[in-house]
């Protein structure tokens, strides 16, 4: 009985494993989203503009006016070069973002009807689409006030910012599990509205070359990753992460260029190490999923 | 009540066909009856009856439906089904880790 519960483990444990790999598909985001931020340089270039002595019109791209309330939602994607028009980088990255999740979604519902097997696509939506909701609303709202409260860019606002989310995310997680109670919906409204907070912050202060498009891409991926209960995926997932951060806050021309004017060169620089790890992501995953199905 | 872990298999569960239903059907929202039947290598008839007697226990949902004029049989692991396969994963990995350490067996 015991060494025939052993066979039984083991088969099971196959064929998770084949069902698993069945149901991969996560090669295509990763290369669209690569290829798309690759080609992102070649936008910036052609959205250059002549700046007007006094200064952009609209440095942080088009604003939104909800109640006599103004704020610019595409603040987070518009360049740091000042001669790129804000406007057409902010649609750029908010295309990249909703065109890029809506291909994925179409993309898993083929391959649902193909294979037979329909993934939990609802965590990589949330996830995208969260993502995006807070990157256009409560970052933009919120971030100037919050830079006031928590402090500047200087390291212990940075801390504090970081302790704010944590601590938003723990108590979350704490109140979200077991039996609800009226103490533990006040702790999940507290803990979610930390985590707003915390958020706004970190993404504010880590967004200082505007490719805050690249934050959205990074949690949609994380979420993929979940959905696909892949080792590769979330490696990918994290490694693009850090890439994204270092694209943000480091002038990669420094290192990969030297001193540069040309706005393709110095975008380039910048996004050429997340779009690379995404691009060799996925056609590890392409190759190595076809090796294994074979 | 022994407390032998074979006292924790369910009889319903435990049939190795219905227990390979269930650990796909863990892996992904929705599967497909010809998914199932390719990868558990079972006749339609076969698959349908395990299928059934899941579905009676309360263990699996079924969806029929059409994509275009072709029909498609779906299923789906509820919440009852996830908890009664992780019970089933439990109990087989305790008769195994009792078969790779006898001294732990107790005395009845």
């Amino acid at each position: 009985m015991d060494t025939e519960a052993a066979a039984l483990l083991d088969d099971l444990g196959k064929l998770r494993s084949r069902t698993r790999q069945d149901s991969h598909g996560y090669w295509l985001p990763l290369l669209l989203f690569g290829v798309l931020i690759l080609v992102a340089p070649v936008l910036y270039q052609a959205a250059r503009i002549t700046v007007p002595t006094n200064g952009i019109a609209d440095p942080f791209g088009p604003e939104l006016h909800i109640g006599g309330f103004r704020f610019e939602p595409l603040s987070l994607f518009t360049s740091f070069q000042f001669d790129v028009s804000p406007s057409a980088v902010g649609f750029y990255w908010l295309g990249v973002a909703v065109v890029g999740t809506l291909v994925t979604l179409g993309w898993y519902w083929w391959r649902a009807v193909r294979v037979g097997l329909q993934p939990r696509i609802g965590v990589y939506l949330l996830c995208a689409l969260g993502a995006l909701l807070v990157c256009v609303l409560p970052v933009p709202i919120a971030a100037g006030w919050l830079i006031d409260v928590l402090g500047g860019s200087d390291k212990a606002s940075v801390l504090l910012s970081v302790a704010v989310l944590v601590v938003g995310i723990a108590l979350t997680a704490l109140c979200a599990r077991g039996r609800r109670s009226v103490v533990k919906w006040i702790g999940l409204v507290i803990g979610v509205a930390l985590v707003l907070i915390g958020t706004s912050d970190v993404t504010f202060l880590a967004n200082t070359h505007g490719y805050g498009g690249l934050f959205v891409i990074a949690i949609g991926l994380l979420g993929l990753a979940w959905m696909e209960r892949s080792r590769l995926c979330g490696i990918v997932a994290l490694l693009f992460t850090a890439a994204a951060l270092l694209a943000d806050l480091y002038d990669m021309e420094n290192v990969l260029s030297g001193f540069t004017t040309s706005t393709l060169i110095i975008t380039f620089d910048n996004l050429v190490l997340p779009a690379a790890v995404l691009i060799v992501g996925g056609i590890v995953a392409l190759v190595t999923g076809r090796e294994s199905r074979q | 009540v022994s407390d032998h872990p074979t006292a924790d298999l369910d009889d319903v569960v435990h049939q190795r066909h219905r227990l390979g239903i269930l650990t796909i059907a863990a892996e992904t929202k929705r599967v497909e009856f010809g998914y199932l039947r390719e990868a558990l290598s079972l006749t339609a008839g076969n698959l349908s009856r395990h299928i059934s007697v899941l579905e009676e226990a309360g263990l699996l949902d079924v969806h029929k439906g059409y994509d275009g004029k072709r029909p498609r049989t779906r299923v789906q692991i509820n919440d009852s089904g996830k908890a009664a396969l992780a019970k089933e994963m439990a109990a087989l990995r305790a008769l195994v880790t009792r078969q790779d350490s006898p001294d732990q067996t107790p005395v009845d």
